[in-house]
């Protein structure tokens, strides 16, 4: 029962840092950049675990991180160089980066090395495996996100929202989009054990999709009522998610939580379809 | 004579994926098949379940269902929260997915399927899983032949209606052309050769056959039709150097085909930075 809360703890502190995420990157449409990084992490694990050859979170959000970071500059850089779309490009990325960490995944695999096994945790989350020094780090990253989001929150807006008027009043809005993407990176390699990279983009999006749609239907169109809502919505999703999968030991954490959060967006979405028709 | 097995049927997946694709990305519609291949998984593990053996008809049929309806609730969601597709799509598919992976968990026992075929796919297995009435003749053979005739035929029929609705929708519905009826057609053929490949290459990889090649060509031709046929070219010949170079140097068959694809890439992007080429606007 004690690995239980462990799980939730570790759970509700992701919720957390995700929701405010979330927000960022839909309020900003950059939704899918989620997506691209969770995808882009892979291959900076499966290096992590070949240079050390231990399965140590710190070790392998490290690598993870640099190349989530990678994966983003690649795509920025693409976007600046050549006429593609944005969708195609991060397609690209997101493709390349999941078969090249695929690849040495396999590698990996067809070298014997013992303690290999845990590593397809990353791609649906095991969260049963989270143990008090994984909370501990996930209590760093999130402290640090929601630290960061507290001072920078004006910056955020300013650029998000109109990015000529704050160059114009000073603003640094490279800066910004710096803090966003640390930000993005940190929660995504802070999730990676207990969603995994595969289902990380529902618990950045859904939730705040959902809190944007309420914050319109009820009338309050701001920014700290979407965090509110976001968070609030994430947690007892992730509380819900987590319960389940424990009814079903065989499966995997992420998926459920996803599930729940899923179909509490599609269901608010048809009951605010039906009033507005009314 | 198992290699050459391999090449055939994986090439004529990349032949197809390279030729729809070219569409695909014209209409920005990169990340739908991101979605799509993702959201067909469902479809896949229920098809197993209802035909408990490999029926390519049912998954076929049950797999387009599930991409069709990717597309819908990506369209009902986007109206709900007005400018934001890319959101929409983002919950659309993860949720189709984590119910598939919650599916294939649950149900691994009875279905002939994991988490690791769906994902990863393998295609070393191709020779193996013959038909029974034709030993010498992989199962993925007259799948794989069917799915490319059905493209070949379709982009050779409706080539005009699929020129106008990618170049400029507001034409093609003055001149009596449903945008959404060939819009919804695309998709249903996307998914089919989504699910056509799934086990060759794995849900996640489909993607990049799609896109990149079309994207390569992309960035060295002006007109569609040039396009189509670069993009052919690049896949197919990325499958087979793909192929080889996982022979020598191991690891996934799948992703070193995926590595082979990025780097054509790159560098034809090179070559286009180099030969300072703006292919796209000069006739």
């Amino acid at each position: 029962m004690i690995n239980f809360w462990y799980v939730l703890a570790g759970g509700v502190l992701l919720a957390i840092a995700t929701a405010i995420v979330g927000v960022w990157l839909v309020l900003r449409k950059e939704a899918l950049t989620g997506d691209v990084v969770a995808h882009g992490v892979l291959p900076g694990v499966g290096m992590a675990f070949m240079l050390y050859g231990v399965k140590d979170m710190m070790i392998l959000s490290v690598g993870a991180a640099i190349s989530g970071f990678l994966s983003l500059y690649a795509m920025h850089t693409l976007e600046r160089h050549t006429k593609l779309k944005k969708d195609t490009i991060m397609a690209i990325i997101l493709s390349f980066f999941f078969a090249l960490g695929l690849w040495i995944l396999v590698k990996i695999q067809a070298s014997g090395n013992s303690g290999v096994s845990g590593l397809e945790s990353f791609l649906f989350g095991k969260a049963a495996s989270i143990l008090p020094k994984d909370i501990l780090f996930s209590l760093i990253s999130v402290l640090l996100v929601v630290f960061i989001n507290l001072f920078s929150k004006r910056w955020l807006f300013y650029t998000t929202f109109d990015t000529l008027y704050s160059k114009s009043v000073g603003i640094r809005t490279d800066l910004a989009n710096h803090l966003l993407t640390f930000m993005c990176i940190l929660t995504i390699v802070a999730g990676l054990q207990s969603v995994g990279v595969v289902l990380m983009s529902a618990m950045l999006l859904t939730p705040a999709g959902i809190a944007l749609f309420l914050s319109k239907k009820i009338k309050r169109q701001n920014l700290n009522t979407l965090f509110i809502l976001s968070i609030f919505l994430n947690i007892s999703v992730v509380i819900g998610g987590t319960s389940l999968s424990y009814l079903y030991p065989k499966t995997p954490t992420g998926p459920w939580i996803v599930v729940v959060c899923s179909l509490l967006a599609l269901g608010l979405f048809t009951i605010k379809n039906k009033k507005s028709n009314s | 004579m198992q290699d050459l097995w391999i090449i055939i049927c994986v090439g004529l997946m990349g032949i197809s994926c390279s030729i729809l694709g070219c569409f695909l990305i014209l209409r920005k519609m990169g990340m739908l098949t991101d979605a799509i291949a993702h959201s067909i998984l469902p479809g896949i593990v229920i098809a197993y379940l209802i035909s408990e053996s490999k029926n390519n008809f049912i998954i076929l049929l049950v797999a387009t269902i599930f991409g069709v309806l990717t597309a819908f609730l990506t369209t009902w969601i986007n109206r709900r929260l007005p400018n934001r597709g890319d959101t929409a799509t983002g919950i659309t598919f993860t949720f189709l997915f984590a119910v598939g992976i919650i599916l294939v968990t649950l149900f691994a026992e009875q279905a002939d399927i994991d988490q690791e075929c769906v994902l990863f796919g393998e295609m070393l297995y191709i020779p193996f899983d013959t038909l029974d009435f034709f030993p010498e003749i992989p199962r993925a053979f007259p799948l794989g032949l069917c799915v490319f005739l059905c493209v070949l035929i379709f982009i050779k029929k409706a080539y005009r209606p699929l020129w106008m609705i990618t170049f400029d929708e507001n034409y093609a519905l003055s001149v009596g052309i449903s945008v959404s009826l060939w819009h919804y057609l695309l998709v249903s053929l996307v998914s089919m050769v989504t699910v056509a490949s799934f086990e060759l290459v794995g849900s996640v990889l489909v993607v990049a056959l799609f896109v990149i090649p079309p994207a390569t060509a992309y960035l060295v031709s002006n007109n569609l039709k040039k396009m189509i046929k670069l993009s052919t070219v690049f896949g197919l010949i990325s499958v087979i150097l793909g192929y080889y170079i996982s022979v020598i140097f191991g690891g996934s068959s799948a992703a070193s085909i995926v590595i082979t694809e990025t780097l054509i890439f790159l560098c034809v992007l090179i070559f286009s930075k180099l030969t300072k080429n703006n292919f796209n606007y000069v006739k």
